[in-house]
């Protein structure tokens, strides 16, 4: 079993969902976030019948931040989009052992996937 | 695990295997005694290779053996220098004192708590490069001042204050002199005399002596007593009370008598270091270095990428072990006041990181830096899009 520093590592340098110049960007439905530390994210999530297919993703910030994103898109392919709102982050924050003046992190990945949702809502 | 080549030699330097034989042969049963007990000859030997160390110390900064006091490390020798000389005045009257907001913290705090004790404290801003201008100083002195402290090298940018002539200044208008010379000591000659300094901060585990010990110069014609910090024993001349660490102390002097007989080669080959290192970075796009060519001393390189993350950055960088900054400051999360100072603005700072060489360092280690530090940009460049 990976510890926890081992996962961070793994997540953190894990390019295979980032949204490069090739990607569709038209295919996506994308959601944004950003913090005063000039943290952000933006989330490309490709869906069919809310089903999502495909998960992207940009990230500026520390090593938390990139890591949260990364496993957080490996982990939602195939999921249905709507289920994320219920999404166990605590499971990522227990994956990299996130310290807890790094928690603020997790808010900047969830405002994305709320922002995400946000947009496919509204069609 | 293969450990990480070591670039922050600007917090600690390893210990030189000098200094640790002659720290091991201190810790023999020759030298077990109190210094302090002179009724029987194994006080009286540690006393003296006690006195014999101090006049090393001495040595490499042109002061008298007198004038060296023993203390845990710079961070005690800036307390006991700040603290001591103001709580020496007779009680309600306050002191003028003027310092830079490039400080050690073990600078800044004391005066802080001096400024609310009602002692009047200011600091002046360094120029955009990191050291202050000699015109600002003057400008401050001439407003009222009795103590001016600063430091010699700044420990983030390596910025170089101009000791020589603040010194002068100072002396003219008799006003008492400390340096800070934490960052400088045995890597930069330096001459308390020539450079009229009245109080000096020094440490040994930045120029590879053991963590734990320092001292501080007391000029004994201006300044001669301090009110000590601590009491409870007549060690020092009451200035520093309490049992001196023989080892540690005799560990710090042969620190320093390494670093007067190394000084000019160590100083060219961090020059060499320093060239090499920004001539094989040169070719990252939007490299930014803090501080300028002259005024700096070369074992310390501060950059800045203001679009990237520092804490990525160095994450990024698994092979090498270097620092967002003040390693003082570093567990805090804040941004560097020294940065701040120099005008930068909030993504530069985040995107600053600091790397120090030492006399260890080797110019295979540098590339190994270079490349490191490249494949950390791109990486983290390709997470943002490829902006």
């Amino acid at each position: 079993m990976s510890s926890s520093i081992e996962i961070l590592k793994q997540a953190f340098f894990d390019t295979d969902h980032v949204f490069i110049a090739n990607d569709q960007a038209d295919q996506y439905t994308t959601g944004c976030s950003d913090n005063a530390q000039n943290m952000w994210v933006k989330l490309y999530l490709n869906t069919t019948s809310a089903k999502i297919i495909d998960a992207k993703y940009e990230v500026s910030g520390c090593q938390y931040l990139v890591a949260l994103v990364s496993l957080f898109t490996n982990s939602i392919i195939n999921q249905d989009v709507f289920s994320l709102a219920d999404f166990d982050y605590e499971s990522l924050v227990s994956m990299i052992d996130l310290p807890k003046n790094r928690q603020d992190r997790l808010f900047l990945l969830e405002d994305a996937v709320k922002d995400c949702i946000n947009h496919i809502e509204r069609g | 695990m293969k450990r990480k080549i070591y670039f922050d030699y600007a917090s600690t330097t390893p210990i030189a295997k000098e200094v640790k034989q002659d720290m091991a042969a201190a810790l023999e049963d020759d030298l077990l005694g109190n210094a302090s007990s002179l009724d029987h000859e194994f006080g009286l030997d540690a006393s003296q290779a006690i006195e014999l160390a101090r006049q090393d110390i001495a040595n490499l900064i042109n002061a008298k053996t007198d004038e060296i006091v023993w203390t845990s490390g710079a961070t005690e020798s800036n307390n006991l220098a700040l603290l001591g000389v103001c709580n020496f005045k007779p009680q309600g009257q306050t002191l003028r004192i003027t310092s830079s907001y490039t400080e050690h913290k073990s600078v800044i705090e004391p005066l802080m708590h001096l400024k609310r004790k009602g002692h009047h404290v200011e600091f002046i801003a360094p120029n955009k490069h990191g050291y202050l201008e000699p015109a600002s100083i003057e400008k401050a002195l001439d407003s009222g001042c009795d103590l001016f402290s600063c430091m010699h090298v700044n420990n983030e940018i390596g910025s170089v204050n101009d000791i020589g002539t603040i010194g002068s200044m100072c002396r003219e208008r008799n006003i008492i002199f400390h340096v800070d010379a934490a960052q400088s000591i045995g890597k930069i000659p330096l001459d308390v005399e020539k450079n009229k300094i009245d109080l000096m901060s020094l440490s040994a585990h930045k120029i590879y002596g053991p963590k734990g010990i320092g001292a501080l110069f007391i000029n004994q014609n201006s300044v001669g007593r301090l009110q000590p910090l601590m009491s409870g024993g007549g060690q020092e001349r009451a200035i520093r009370p309490g049992t001196l660490a023989t080892h540690q102390i005799i560990g710090m002097a042969s620190a320093y008598r390494l670093a007067k007989s190394s000084m000019a080669n160590d100083l060219i080959h961090l020059t060499e270091c320093r060239d090499l290192f920004l001539q094989l970075t040169s070719d990252i796009k939007g490299l930014m270095i803090n501080g300028d060519t002259h005024n700096t001393f070369p074992g310390i390189i501060s950059v800045s990428l203001p679009d990237l993350h520092a804490e990525s950055l160095l994450f990024a960088m698994d092979k090498v072990a270097i620092s967002k900054g003040s390693a003082c400051s570093s567990e805090h999360h804040e941004p560097s006041h020294v940065l701040k100072s120099m005008g930068l603005d909030r993504e530069k700072i985040e995107g600053t990181i600091r790397v120090s060489f030492g006399r260890n360092t080797g110019f295979k280690e540098i590339d190994i830096l270079a490349q490191s530090f490249k494949k950390a940009v791109n990486h983290l460049r390709l997470l943002k899009g490829g902006i």
